[in-house]
């Protein structure tokens, strides 16, 4: 009799951990990994027909938990503007960061701005007849504001009617109670690097000077020079991400492959930002 | 790194002496060449390798031969302010098919086989040596040219495809392209 009950009361056990486990087991192996206290983007920029390695570090960008809400490419996507078999490739090897994430992309001087190319980049990126490659976005609190520095006849530059609206966009961004940060985005940098150091864009001081006045800019990200680069001039943070698969620029400093993670907390308004390579090391990391 | 290289080189030189020792009319090969890699990654961040090769055909029935195969294929390519450093080390075992007679002057040859890598590789920003062990097949041709009655030269093709191991990320299969010289014991 005892017996009999010692087995009940040992197969109630096995039954309530069973259940308990299936519990947490199914909790902690299907319940998406989120953290409500920051959130996330990656950019990343210079692919120009390296798929192999844009290919593992797209994947990398898709496994990042949690996934971050904005993917952000800085241009020169492929080595010959206008051919539509780049583009294919692209979005194939793309696939990992755009099934989970919104990707934007930024005009590079590999695309072109021939009519025949323009075409060929407003069809490939959505972009509608008529309306400019330059544009914001806002997400959640920070303005997202992506530039084009290949605008026929005023290649290296950010003038006339992108001008005007850059001032536009940054003068209501820093009244809005909206807006906490300000991320801008352009394919050829203010300040070159590498091999281009010394080379700047046409009109730096003027842009830098802009970029001065306005207290909510927190980054302003380049690509162009396949290499990753940091510096911080009158406390506006220029980076320099060239890495996603073009032959790298060596004897400069930061000659790897990577992509750029931006980490901002919703809390303490701080922004971590990380450098991740190809072997998925974190190269760089660093506050803003 | 250049330790663990030449621990890994005498032991490999090792294994065919004993070889040698254990079979009678061997003949060993030592061939030079290019590792070169069909994965985009590989291809894209290690460009090719250059690969020495030491291999023993023993054990003969009919036109059928088995080989034995150790050595090495390095790639050392600039990054991060740094070389990176991959090695790539073979052991395979292969039967090989002599089309023609082993008496002809110039004879094909067209084989098979399997074996297990091991592959490291190192960069001053790692914090460790990153090593994988993996197993893959491979299938080889080549054209051998005699040129005495115990010399033989070879020119050899053999494509090695490895099953990456799912902590390797990069995967290293490739062609090694070989010239040899075989010398009959």
């Amino acid at each position: 009799m005892n017996r009999l009950k010692y087995l009940k009361h040992l197969s109630f056990l096995l039954f309530y951990l069973t259940i308990m486990a299936g519990m947490f087991g199914c909790q902690n192996s299907s319940a998406p990994y989120t953290n409500e206290g920051y959130w996330s983007f990656v950019v990343y920029g210079d692919l120009r027909q390296g798929f192999g390695i844009y290919e593992k570090l797209a994947i990398s960008m898709g496994y990042e938990k949690p996934t971050p809400l904005l993917a952000i490419c800085l241009g020169d996507i492929m080595l010959e503007s206008g051919n539509e078999a780049e583009w294919l490739k692209f979005w194939k090897y793309s696939e990992p960061i755009t099934d989970k994430m919104p990707l934007l992309i930024v005009r590079g001087n590999h695309e072109g701005n021939d009519a025949a190319s323009e075409w060929l980049y407003r069809t490939q990126t959505g972009t509608p007849d008529g309306q400019p490659f330059y544009f914001s976005k806002q997400i959640r609190d920070q303005l997202m504001i992506i530039l084009d520095t290949e605008i026929a006849g005023e290649e290296n530059s950010i003038a006339n009617q992108q001008l005007d609206w850059l001032k536009t966009q940054l003068g209501s961004a820093s009244i809005s109670d909206d807006v906490s940060g300000i991320f801008i985005f352009m394919h050829r940098p203010l300040y070159q690097q590498g091999i281009h150091f010394r080379e700047t864009l046409s009109n730096a001081p003027e842009i830098h000077e802009m970029f001065k006045q306005n207290k909510k800019i927190r980054a302003v990200i380049a690509g162009h020079n396949h290499m990753y680069h940091y510096m911080q001039k009158d406390s506006i943070n220029y980076f320099i991400s060239g890495g996603a698969g073009a032959p790298l620029t060596h004897g400069h400093g930061g000659d790897y492959f990577h992509y750029l993670l931006f980490n901002i907390s919703n809390k303490n308004d701080q922004i971590n930002m990380k450098t991740i390579g190809i072997f998925n090391e974190i190269c760089e990391k660093r506050t803003l | 790194m250049r330790f663990v290289k030449k621990e890994l080189c005498k032991k490999g030189l090792l294994l065919f002496l004993l070889l040698i020792v254990k079979v009678n009319a061997a003949t060993i090969w030592v061939s030079l060449g290019v590792y070169d890699f069909t994965d985009d990654i590989s291809k894209e961040f290690y460009k090719y390798g250059q690969s020495f090769r030491v291999s023993c055909d023993f054990g003969q029935i009919s036109a059928l031969k088995l080989s034995a195969t150790t050595g090495g294929s390095f790639s050392n390519v600039p990054y991060h302010g740094d070389d990176h450093e991959m090695f790539i080390l073979p052991l395979l075992l292969s039967w090989k098919y002599f089309l023609w007679s082993e008496q002809s002057k110039i004879y094909p040859v067209i084989g098979s086989g399997a074996g297990i890598y091991a592959k490291m590789d190192h960069n001053e920003y790692f914090p460790k040596k990153r090593y994988s062990f993996t197993y893959g097949y491979h299938f080889t041709s080549g054209l051998n040219y005699k040129i005495s009655n115990r010399l033989t030269s070879k020119f050899e093709m053999r494509y090695n495809i490895l099953i990456s191991p799912g902590t390797e990320d990069i995967n290293s299969s490739g062609f090694d392209v070989l010239l040899g010289i075989g010398f009959l014991f």
